[in-house]
């Protein structure tokens, strides 16, 4: 009895307990070090006090914007996250951030680096507390290079001095076509988006083929092509290595660099030189990474103003500094010691003085994919700097058109009524004229049967599929959506601002996209029945090892095993163009023509796809007798008439559903154009599903826009499916 | 023709020895990437690792929980559970669907037939929130059991279709001796069919297990609770907003490619059927 | 133990495909009732109306006094041999026999117990840990009976067992067929296309055709008075000679004509028929030196061992089959002219139109 009252009573307690600390959630997407401190940071907070506590969960970048957009909206957000500075005119407009009170204002306006608190204002509100900064320097190897060159003319005469093309080494290194490397430039030559002025607003459109952009994509296409000082097709990862290998001196990166840099390569870091031509420094894009308040009813406004002052201050910032090596915003901090004698810290700092914080306004989001186009033009040689830069501004302007108005959807409200009502009598008709009920009531087995597979699809696949297609008929401005009609569905189909030939065009994707499907079916289906009918030899010895190695491509994650099919095909450093070199051909420039870059595509794709048919048709095989086989041997039939008469007829049955399937899955099959080409070059090996992508999230954010795409993706595939029922019944 | 003849049997193994070596070639790579203590992305054309160190493996296999719990473990049998009941939920579920379109005919059978293979052609960027939306109003948001249900039931198609046609190959007279036997319609689809079809059913099992122990977008938006993660969602933890933890990566990615090896290694015996022409002759 | 009864019983699948016209059958407890016909006549379909595998569109099964028209399958208590044997590939063959006992709840020592019966009588004992594609399809064979045998049932149906079988395996199975029915007595409902098997083992043979039973009768009635010209031509081997033929009235007799034929015959009371088809097994000639009835040249000479079959050709279109010792034969070749008589008692006469038996006498 004593103890079950103690039991009681520590029940109470720690009730009581619960009851007075309230938990704030946190979501990041820090890794490492980065991670490391601000659990710490957590630790101590919820040490300090009694009132709060902390609780992170670190979410995988890819998923975060997805994962925040879809559950504060639905009250199950976090009460902060941590993120870029650069979405917060997107989530203000949405509605699914809370800007900051005066209060939280003024006390960030004495704590951080002013440059920080500009970057997370939005239409004079700030959205954010600034936590610390990211911005581009200059690394260089201390045993290559006793001291980095302060001027464009010195680090192209010192940068020459190390370029050996023949023996792959290179004076400078950075993602020339990638436009957050490249923007120092851009900066350096008076160029830039024009959305930095005090009063850019949501309608201010961003200028692209401004002469000092021309200027400064020229002059990195000369970097490249003239000079020939920096690589190529520089990836991160070639960046990394060659850095690390000795292979270049000189390296334009971030402070994430640091961590990619093997233990035993000494460096230093500096800031970017400044451009002989016009004087103007370099000025890296500035990010901001902030602890943003999520706007939900949940959200414990109190508990995050306490962290945000927890975490801002210098006690905390300090640890974020030395422990998370990260350029903290807040001032207090760089007057420490210990955090003012570490050289690398001080340069990010100052480097943050002299750098443009990136724009969040919507005009932003929409330069990068015109732009990297442009860019990647010119340095392929393809174009010159002005006619690019022209035709990227064009794009822009397709890209920014503002969304058809809203319409009374009354009319089409009325048709859909009418839709419905011819379609329910249609489904009654139907099941009277094949008296389904009767049929469910004399013979109810496959009914039951089936049921429960029916039940689990129309709930789960089938009615947010009919939600999300209603989003098709919607057009999405600033967290709002307005009905358009079929608005979203004329312009995708009926687009007057560029021909049918351009890769924006639906017609020429739908193309791309059917050659793609085609292509990768039919590779899979004919390499996975070729190992399957090696592999079924039942003398062979070693056939489970030889089966395991083969269905490896399937089982590894395809995000990491894509990424190396890019870097196997990279212009100077890929093994596949070392092979080509190796039997005495030329090596090819694979991502920078239609073709080649759609092969290598392809070649990943089947190097991913096949084993999963080679496991089907393993299987499908063993329902077919190898007498019938033997008996068209004795026939005089030779191996490949036998297959071709006997084996692949009676397959077919069992493959056909594999082949239909696989085909819809390779039309819609997201990854592989994203990581392998990105649609090079031009947007050209773009596929349906990555445009939708692309309008959805990387342009405007044009949902509606993207879930039309989705729903005549939807159509065309159903017409695949119908004519392909027609053939088959047709043979 | 069947026989094994010399120049065949060297044929063959040397085509599958090169193919071998072909597939294995971008796997070496991350083998690499994983063996190197570095967190570059390696890229040069020797894809031997110079240095041999597990302490990638060691960072990913020991992280914590906030409580001091092993949160790698958890993660791990959140994946095995969620995968395993996935597996067998999309099998219950799309033999019971196969069997009956195999062997019944009924008014609606093509049509139910056609909406699985129609659900395929679903793209889904736009089902994300939708379904989001569905599994917070039905109370399965950060459940093991909402991912379950949606992951069966992107499998189930492919399943019902690969079934149906195996279960087409079963002979009817088995059923019917069975029939008369005196077993029961259920008894006869536990005891006759299903291990008739053992090596659909593997192929089936391999492809929903798979369906759920790679996916990482769903679970990263609909799990809230970091204890609760799946490994894919762990493993993409790694890769960050400006750069990736590539070595992390490369080792977690062996380590969620193994137990599918494993799975395959043990399950592939099965694949070997051949056993439903016993009837007559064979 | 039960007899079988189907009455009236009709099975169709639509309007133009009515597989079984009102069949009345009544197969009596411990018979041996072998059901008969050309392929597609309906034979196998009947049987699976009694094993319960078809449904019934209008008329009664029973077995013993009871309906068992809407009973599955295992209620009916019957076993089921299938042509395909359909054994259970993935079971051993002790597992294939102990499946229906198991199904229904069996003691496990019971089961054995009758496993290992069955197994001693049908001599698979040393088969029973094998799988069905270890064996041959004589031992197949066996286990599919094993696996109805266990079961005790009231009725076994086979559905054509021994047609995968060669021909001495077949002709050994046939005899153990009916000496386990002599030892179990137990009725069964034997299904074949093959006319010897059905002489061979049957009590009693149901001839189907078209989905009417043409007659029942034990294999000597069935010889001896077919009842019309399909089961004439359809029992005995090699089949009876089926003749048209006109009658011509002479003084006191009429004679049956065809071209190389004229037989004289006297029509009993109510006989007559102007035109009628006369049935005359091949055993039934006789040779002849003159006054020949029949005659016509020799087309070909097949020796069987003892016997010889002779076809003769009568006219471009006539054509008859003569057995005959070979010895005799042996004298006959191709082209040669052959002269017969017919012995007249054994003679068959089937009304022209009808193509039914004559029954009325005809000497």
């Amino acid at each position: 009895m004593k103890k079950l009252i103690l039991f009681f009573i520590s029940c109470l307690f720690f009730f009581s307990l619960a009851a007075n600390t309230s938990t704030i959630t946190l979501w990041h997407s820090y890794r490492g070090l980065e991670e490391a401190a601000l659990q710490e940071i957590a630790e101590n907070f919820n040490n300090s006090q009694t009132d709060y506590k902390v609780e992170l969960l670190s979410v995988p970048y890819d998923a975060f914007a997805n994962k925040l957009t879809s559950a504060i909206p639905r009250g199950n957000g976090p009460d902060m996250f941590i993120f870029a500075h650069e979405r917060i005119g997107d989530w203000a407009r949405s509605g699914i951030i809370d800007p900051l009170d005066p209060e939280s204002v003024k006390l960030m306006k004495d704590r951080v680096v002013n440059t920080t608190l500009n970057a997370v204002q939005y239409k004079n509100k700030y959205w954010g507390f600034p936590l610390s900064f990211k911005s581009l320097v200059l690394f260089y190897r201390t045993d290559m290079l006793p001291s980095p060159p302060a001027m464009t003319k010195d680090l192209i005469v010192t940068a020459k001095r190390y370029t050996d093309k023949s023996r792959g080494r290179y004076g400078l290194a950075f993602q020339a076509t990638d436009v957050y490397f490249s923007a120092p430039f851009l900066f350096g030559f008076k160029g830039g988006f024009c959305l930095n002025t005090p009063t850019a607003n949501d309608t201010t459109p961003a200028c692209i083929d401004n002469p000092g952009n021309i200027k400064a994509v020229q002059y990195i296409s000369d970097l490249v092509n003239k000079y020939k000082i920096v690589p190529e097709e520089a990836t991160s990862a070639l960046v990394t290595q060659l850095f690390n290998e000795g292979k270049v001196p000189m390296v334009i990166n971030g402070p994430w660099f640091m961590g990619e840099i093997s233990k035993n390569v000494p460096y230093n870091i500096a800031l970017l030189p400044t451009v002989s031509e016009t004087g103007e420094v370099l000025k890296p894009f500035l990010t901001v990474e902030s602890l943003i308040i999520a706007n939900h009813e949940k959200t414990n406004i109190k508990g995050v103003k306490a962290f945000a002052n927890y975490i801002t201050d210098a006690q905390a910032g300090k640890i974020r500094a030395l422990k998370g090596r990260q350029a903290v915003a807040t001032k207090e901090v760089y007057k420490d010691e210990e955090v003012s004698a570490d050289k690398f810290l001080n340069v990010f700092r100052q480097q943050a003085e002299i750098s443009v914080p990136m724009s969040n306004l919507p005009g932003m989001r929409m330069v990068w994919e015109p732009m990297a186009t442009a860019m990647r033009k010119v340095i392929r040689g393809a174009d010159t700097s002005d006619h690019a830069l022209s035709a990227a501004m064009n794009q822009y302007k397709i890209f920014s058109q503002t969304p058809p108005e809203g319409q009374d959807p009354l009319i089409y409200i009325l048709i859909m009524i009418v839709a419905a009502l011819a379609g329910i009598i249609y489904i009654v008709r139907q099941i009277r004229k094949y008296s389904v009920f009767k049929s469910m009531k004399t013979m109810p087995a496959p009914y039951l049967y089936v049921l429960p597979a029916m039940f689990a699809m129309i709930l789960l696949v089938f009615i947010p599929f009919a939600v999300g297609t209603c989003v098709a008929f919607t057009a999405h401005r600033a967290g709002n959506y307005s009905f358009v009609g079929f608005s979203n569905f004329i312009s995708i189909l009926f687009a007057q601002d560029f021909p049918v030939t351009n890769p924006l065009s639906f017609y020429f994707t739908l193309a791309v996209t059917v050659l793609w499907t085609a292509v990768n079916v039919f590779l899979h289906v004919t390499i996975g029945l070729f190992f399957a009918l090696l592999l079924r030899e039942p003398w062979l010895k070693l056939k489970g090892i030889y089966r395991v190695l083969l269905i490896i491509p399937w089982a590894v994650p395809n995000y990491i095993t894509a990424l190396i099919w890019k870097g196997m095909f990279n212009r100077q450093f890929g093994a596949i163009n070392g092979l080509l070199i190796w039997l005495g051909l030329e090596p090819v420039s694979w991502f920078s023509s239609f073709w080649t870059s759609f092969a290598a595509n392809v070649t990943t794709n089947t190097w991913l796809g096949f084993p999963f048919m080679m496991i089907t048709a393993l299987g499908a095989l063993q329902a077919i007798p190898r007498e019938l086989e033997d008996a068209a041997a004795v026939d005089g039939a030779n191996m490949f008439q036998r297959f071709w008469n006997i084996t692949l007829p009676l397959l077919k049955p069992a493959l056909l559903p594999a082949v239909i399937l696989g085909s819809v899955w390779t039309f819609n099959m997201f990854n592989i154009i994203y990581l392998v080409s990105g649609g090079e070059p031009d947007g050209g090996t773009e596929i349906l599903i990555s445009e939708a992508y692309k309008w959805a999230f990387q342009r405007q954010e044009r949902y509606g826009y993207a879930a039309a795409y989705a729903t005549l993706i939807f159509i065309v595939l159903l017409v695949y499916s119908k004519t392909t029922e027609k053939l088959g019944k047709g043979k | 023709m069947r026989e094994r003849t010399l120049s065949k049997s060297i044929f063959i193994n040397l085509v599958l020895i090169l193919a071998s070596i072909a597939v294995m070639y971008p796997v070496l790579w991350v083998i690499k990437m994983a063996l190197t203590p570095a967190q570059g992305f390696s890229l040069s054309a020797n894809p031997i690792p110079d240095t041999i160190s597990l302490s990638n493996f060691a960072d990913i296999m020991t992280t914590k929980d906030a409580n001091g719990g092993w949160l790698f473990g958890r993660q791990c049998l959140n994946s095995i559970v969620i995968s395993a009941a996935t597996t067998l939920l999309g099998i219950t579920l799309a033999t019971t669907a196969g069997y009956a379109f195999s062997r019944f005919t009924f008014p609606g059978k093509n049509i139910g037939m056609k909406m699985f293979l129609v659900s395929q052609m679903f793209p889904g960027v736009v089902m994300a929130i939708p379904l989001y939306i569905l599994l917070d109003t039905l109370g399965l948001l950060n459940s093991m059991a909402g991912l379950v249900l949606v992951y069966s039931t992107t499998a189930i198609p492919f399943c019902v279709w690969m079934l149906k046609g195996y279960f087409d190959t079963i002979p009817k007279d088995l059923e019917e001796a069975a029939l008369i036997d005196g077993a029961s319609q259920w008894t006869i689809f536990i005891k006759v069919i299903m291990p008739l079809a053992k090596p659909a059913i593997v192929v089936t099992a391999l492809f929903s297990f798979m369906t759920a122990w790679n996916e990482f977008i769903l679970a990263a938006t609909f799990l809230g609770d970091e204890r609760a993660f799946t490994l894919p969602v762990v493993l993409q933890q790694y890769v960050g907003s400006y750069s990736t933890e590539w070595g992390h990566f490369a080792a977690g990615a062996i380590l969620v490619s193994l137990p599918v090896m494993l799975l395959f290694f043990l399950l592939q015996k099965h694949l070997v059927g051949g056993l439903t022409a016993g009837g007559v002759k064979g | 133990m039960a007899g079988v009864k189907f009455e009236n019983l009709i099975k169709q699948y639509n309007e133009n495909a009515v597989i079984l016209k009102g069949i009345n059958l009544d197969i009596k407890n411990g018979e041996f009732m072998v059901l008969v016909g050309p392929s597609g006549c309906g034979k196998s379909t009947l049987l699976r109306t009694l094993a319960g595998l078809e449904t019934v569109t209008s008329g009664k099964v029973m077995i013993g006094d009871k309906v068992v028209n809407n009973l599955p399958p295992k209620d009916r208590n019957i076993a089921m041999v299938f042509q395909s044997y359909a054994l259970y590939p993935h079971m051993t063959v002790e597992e294939n026999m102990a499946f229906g006992l198991k199904v229904r709840k069996m003691p496990e020592s019971e089961i054995r117990e009758k496993v290992n019966a069955a197994a001693e009588m049908l001599d698979i004992k040393h088969l029973l840990k094998r799988l069905p594609k270890e064996m041959s399809g004589g031992q197949r064979q066996r286990v599919a009976m094993g696996r109805a045998i266990v079961r005790n049932p009231e009725v076994f149906l086979f559905d054509e067992p021994l047609s995968n079988l060669d021909a001495s395996l077949r002709t050994q199975m046939r005899v153990e067929l009916k000496k386990l029915h002599e030892k179990l007595g137990t009725t069964i409902m034997y299904v074949t296309h093959d006319q010897v098997e059905a002489m061979t083992l049957a009590d009693r043979i149901v001839i189907l055709n078209k989905g009417i039973i043409q007659q029942v009768g034990t294999p000597a009635e069935l010889f001896d008075t077919p009842t019309n010209i399909f089961v004439a031509g359809f029992i005995g081997s090699p089949s009876m000679n089926l003749i048209r033929m006109k009658t011509i009235k002479r003084d006191n007799y009429h004679t049956l004509v065809s071209e190389g034929i004229n037989i004289g015959v006297i029509f009993g009371e109510g006989a007559y028929h102007e035109e009628l088809i006369a049935g005359i097994r091949p055993q039934d000639f006789m040779l002849t030196d003159d006054n020949p009835e029949i005659s016509g040249s020799v087309e070909i000479v097949e020796t069987l061992g003892r016997r010889s079959l002779v076809h003769v050709r009568l006219s471009e279109t006539g054509k008859i089959t003569v057995e005959l010792d070979s010895a005799v034969a042996r004298n006959f070749k191709t082209g040669s002219q052959i002269q017969l008589n017919v012995k007249h008692e054994k003679m068959h006469f089937f009304d022209a139109k009808t193509e039914m038996r004559i029954k009325e006498e005809i000497k």
